[in-house]
């Protein structure tokens, strides 16, 4: 049955990108080859968002991976109330993005913002139309909004893998007094490996594939300036009602992905065999 | 009053017919000789989609079920609320499932894609048998296609502006501006950044797509023609009409300087905490404002200023529609048009401030005894209905918006957000016409 | 020994104030939206920055929770989530595990096209959802909603879970082998235990996607016979109006159930069983 809900939709999808199903023109589809993916390619809109996309995931990877694995870092050692602390940390990945969304983009406002009114008290200023008024500032808004939520993600896998490290290995540093650096390079990496990966093409995916957060902060604006791919795609089917450019946004945006995990597994592949 | 609502209606009537279709208007002149026939009394449990969220719009749509109950108890309401956001897109899954509600809300904008994404019954029949049909003859055109109708007209949303009467008194300003130019000058006189002080608070955010229609329609009158749904305005007039409107805060800077992320909420907080004199919006916001000024001293309403071509206001009537695949038909017509009649109306309007569409209730004493609403009462036979054509919402919110926007922050030019505005224009008028000749 | 224990406190302060930096910055924003909730509407809108202890009072909750359908939908998005959590883990960690250690062709066939599902835009599925929902009446029911997230919550859920199989020396199972235990039981006795962090962590994971989505919920539900409350929360945020002290208040209610049930698996994850187990 889940099988059902998965291949029948996916089939529907990527069949419908082959064809021209315009709900404004009525309910039937009729093929119509690759002329949906030609005209992405001739869409400015479609290019912006592309590298909308790309800067989004790629800055979103980085900087969530590092703060997660900082993180987990820090919180791997026991000491007092650490189950507490681990709790607090994790809390604003539980947020609901809906939640997150309307939280920041109050904090964040230029004139209601608590944060842009505490970081005027220290002499930095976005200037007056603000953050999510500026469509070079508005893309990086999201990202730090989507770094707070989603960075626990990683710490939490990041964590759980070092706690899945045999104590003997993970406390080696005190007895060998090997430095903190070289246990962490030649021990602790390694081991956690395999949860890194994983974790890693999941927050990719994430990143690419969750306009939520994106809908409710900026809603692609303003202009063109966080448009993101799934956004768009969203758009041109429930409210361009074309189904066909919609699918082909989406086929393409999955190739791309898939493509990009084989890839990914392949190197990770070599790095394990080192 | 009395006299004044019912010229006012026929002046608009005639416009709608205009809009619509000469067969509309046909269809409803011969209704009234052919109305000896009654609708069958409904029964049994049906269903409703409707989306309002706010605390007035629930407290009175709670007192409309209630009379309803009393009025009709052999028939259950199954009442869902479906965000405005989500709306198409439960829509269009809902039509393609054939299955969805029984009965459903129509805005005037979304009416042509909704009726072209083919989930709304045709209700010509039963709307001729409806003894209260005269009462609605104003709007219901915005909801007839080719002379069939697919709703009951509920309530019009009417657009005009507020504006701060205390802030005009002290920068000596007597009267609301009534043509686009004076609303210019008055914003400019109103702004002073010193003072955290703006002249309007424009709409750049969410929603704020909506006015680029508006401006092109004030300069040129109505830009599409009803008949053929072609493009019929110049280039140079969308060019003159998006300049103004981004310049209003480019080059005056008499518009909050946060415009391109304010949408109705910040335009709002906006004129609430004095940081702008003027906003406009539609009568749906008439009982909130109340709750922050005092009208009469404090704020007041004012029509929309006029263009050269038209006013900038539109009517926005707003219709209840009967499924497609609807089992129960019977029930759900007998729920519609119970609120396509004068005491449902009422009783929404008191808690909402939603304009009635029935004409009989826009003489209720409530209606007569605010003042504000006279404001109301005269755009009724100045403004014309807003647009509705196959694609509209979509070139509204998608392609005005994002290029208004960029020409906001100064990515691009007035002229060529106009340029992508007129030219994306072109071609969903032109799909819209084909698709009209081919069926 | 003594710069030794001069860096080892230096290093202990500094993991002080990253740990502080951390839950700061972690939990401030969701103080100050719990502060704005017991705000009053009309101060808010008009001096949102203002820190002041005049008029707090938690109106705003009582208000929901008498004169709303939200602890209704609260009780929806509690049961679907268990579903889901029961249903994920529970066909996630048997895949994982195979998944971990079967040496069969294709298998990384298999997961590239786990992870493919994962990788569908929304956009493709929602009417494809909604109409077999109806076909199969599950539309509006907690089964409809369960289903669609184990759905998506499955591939990752074997991913994970065979993530953290694999991290496992496989030396473990193979000496219980030895000793005389089942494949299934080394699984069970051996393995299983080991990655119970990861398996926290994965219903956890779980649990948060079921409690938090909204496209779905929206899609698939009409009535409080299954909504769950983020279409609650949404409803409220209507066009026409931004209540900054309601949402607020509900979204610190939506927090709770959700803070406690992870305050009980948290502490299950600290303490430290794979550790212990592998020691003895």
């Amino acid at each position: 049955m889940i099988a059902l809900f998965i291949f029948y939709p996916l089939y529907r999808g990527v069949f419908l990108a082959f064809t021209r199903t315009k709900l404004l023109e009525g309910p039937d589809s009729t093929l119509n080859g690759f002329e949906n993916f030609k005209n992405l390619f001739a869409d400015p809109t479609f290019i912006t968002a592309l590298q909308n996309t790309f800067v989004f995931a790629a800055f979103g990877l980085t900087s969530q991976m590092l703060l997660g694995l900082g993180a987990a870092m820090l919180l791997s050692k026991e000491r007092k109330y650490i189950g507490l602390i681990r709790v607090l940390v994790v809390l604003p990945w539980f947020t609901p993005p809906v939640v997150t969304a309307y939280m920041w983009r109050f904090m964040l406002d230029t004139n209601a913002g608590i944060i842009i009114q505490l970081l005027k008290d220290v002499g930095i200023s976005f200037g007056e139309v603000g953050i999510w008024g500026n469509p070079h500032l508005a893309i990086f808004g999201a990202l730090f909004v989507d770094l707070w939520a989603s960075y626990p993600f990683f710490m939490l896998f990041i964590l759980a893998g070092i706690q899945g490290i045999p104590k003997d290995m993970r406390e080696s540093t005190s007895v060998d007094g090997a430095s903190a650096f070289q246990h962490f390079r030649y021990v602790v990496l390694p081991l956690i490996k395999p949860v890194l990966i994983v974790s890693g093409l999941l927050g990719v995916i994430h990143l690419i594939n969750s306009p939520t957060l994106m809908l409710l902060l900026t809603n692609g604006g303003p202009g063109d300036s966080t448009l993101v791919l799934p956004l768009y795609a969203f758009r041109q089917a429930f409210q361009g009602y074309d189904f066909g450019y919609a699918s082909a946004i989406s086929v393409l945006v999955l190739a791309a992905i898939a493509g990009f995990a084989m890839v990914y597994i392949r190197f990770a592949k070599f790095g394990k065999e080192d | 009053m009395q006299n004044l609502i019912s010229s006012l209606s026929r002046r608009t009537f005639l416009k709608l017919g205009a809009m619509t279709s000469a067969a509309g208007v046909a269809g409803t002149a011969s209704a009234s000789a052919a109305a000896a026939k009654t609708n069958p009394k409904g029964s049994g449990k049906i269903s409703f989609w409707h989306h309002y969220t706010s605390d007035g719009e629930r407290a009175g749509f709670a007192k409309v079920v209630d009379a309803f109950k009393v009025k009709s108890p052999a028939i259950t309401l199954d009442i869902t609320t479906v965000t405005n956001d989500d709306w198409m897109t439960k829509y269009i899954a809902a039509t393609a499932a054939k299955s969805g509600p029984d009965t459903l809300m129509v805005t005037a904008a979304r009416f042509k894609d909704m009726r072209k994404i083919g989930g709304l019954k045709d209700i010509t029949a039963q709307v001729k048998n409806w003894p209260a049909k005269d009462g609605v003859s104003t709007t219901i055109g915005a909801f007839t296609e080719r002379g069939k109708s697919y709703g009951v007209p509920w309530f019009t949303f009417i657009d005009w502006m507020y504006y701060r009467k205390d802030l005009f008194d002290a920068a000596g300003i007597t009267k609301p501006p009534a043509t686009l130019e004076e609303f210019r000058q008055t914003a400019i006189a109103l702004t002073n950044p010193s003072k955290n002080q703006y002249g309007f608070a424009m709409r750049g955010g969410s929603g704020g797509g909506g006015f680029i229609p508006k401006m092109i329609h004030a300069w040129n009158g109505p830009f599409i023609n009803p008949r053929t749904l072609l493009r019929q305005v110049k280039f140079e007039t969308v060019r003159d009409a998006v300049s103004f409107w981004v310049n209003l805060s480019v080059k005056d800077k008499a518009v909050v300087p946060t415009v391109t992320s304010d949408g109705f909420a910040q335009i709002m907080a906006n004129f609430q905490t004095g940081k702008a004199a003027m906003v406009m919006h539609h009568t749906g916001s008439f009982v909130q404002v109340a709750g922050y000024f005092k009208y009469g001293t404090q704020v007041e309403t004012a029509a929309m200023p006029a263009g050269a071509g038209a006013s900038t206001g539109f009517t926005s009537p707003l219709a209840h529609g009967i499924f497609a695949s609807t089992k129960n038909p019977d029930a759900g017509f007998e729920w519609i048009s119970y609120m396509g009649e004068a005491p449902a109306q009422v009783t929404f309007l008191k808690e909402t401030g939603y304009f009635p569409t029935a004409a009989s209730a826009s003489e209720d004493a409530y209606v007569g005894a605010t003042p504000q609403y006279k404001v109301a009462l005269k755009a009724i036979g100045v403004y014309d209905t807003e647009y509705t054509f196959p694609g509209y919402t979509n070139w509204v919110s998608n392609t005005c918006l994002p290029e208004f926007q960029k020409a906001l922050t100064g990515s691009q030019t007035a002229e060529k957000a106009a340029r992508n505005i007129y030219d994306e224009l072109g071609r969903v008028c032109t799909a819209a016409s084909k698709a009209l000749l081919s069926k | 020994m003594k710069p030794k224990k001069v860096r080892k406190k230096f290093s202990y302060y500094m993991a002080n104030v990253g740990i502080t930096g951390l839950v700061l910055f972690a939990i401030l924003p969701l103080f100050w939206t719990f502060y704005v909730s017991l705000r009053e509407e009309v101060s808010i809108t008009r001096y949102p920055t203002m820190l002041t202890t005049k008029n707090l009072s938690f109106l705003a909750y009582t208000h929901i929770w008498r004169d709303t359908n939200f602890p209704v939908l609260i009780r929806n998005s509690l049961i679907v989530s268990s579903m889901t959590v029961l249903l994920s883990l529970v066909l996630g960690t048997a895949a994982g595990y195979a998944l971990s250690r079967a040496k069969f062709k294709g298998r990384q066939g298999v997961l590239l096209s786990y992870l493919v599902i994962r990788l569908i835009p929304g956009v493709l599925l929602l009417v494809p959802i909604y109409i077999m929902m109806y076909k199969f009446h599950l539309l509006d029911t907690y089964f409809g909603l369960t289903f669609a997230y184990t759905t998506f919550t499955l591939p990752a859920t074997i991913w994970l879970m065979k993530g953290f199989f694999d991290s496992l020396p496989p030396d473990l199972e193979n000496a219980a082998r030895v000793d005389g235990c089942s494949r299934l039981g080394a699984m069970w006795r051996i393995s299983l235990p080991l990655v119970l962090p990861g398996l926290a962590a994965t219903g956890t994971l779980t649990a948060i996607t079921a409690w938090n989505d909204v496209l779905f919920a929206i899609m698939l539900t009409s009535s409080n016979k299954s909504r769950t409350w983020p279409v609650g929360l949404r409803e409220m945020i209507g066009e026409f109006q931004l209540p900054w002290q309601l949402l607020t208040a509900t979204a610190i209610m939506s927090l709770l159930p959700v803070v406690i049930g992870f305050a009980l698996v948290g502490r299950k994850m600290v303490a430290g069983i794979t550790a212990g187990s592998l020691k003895e």
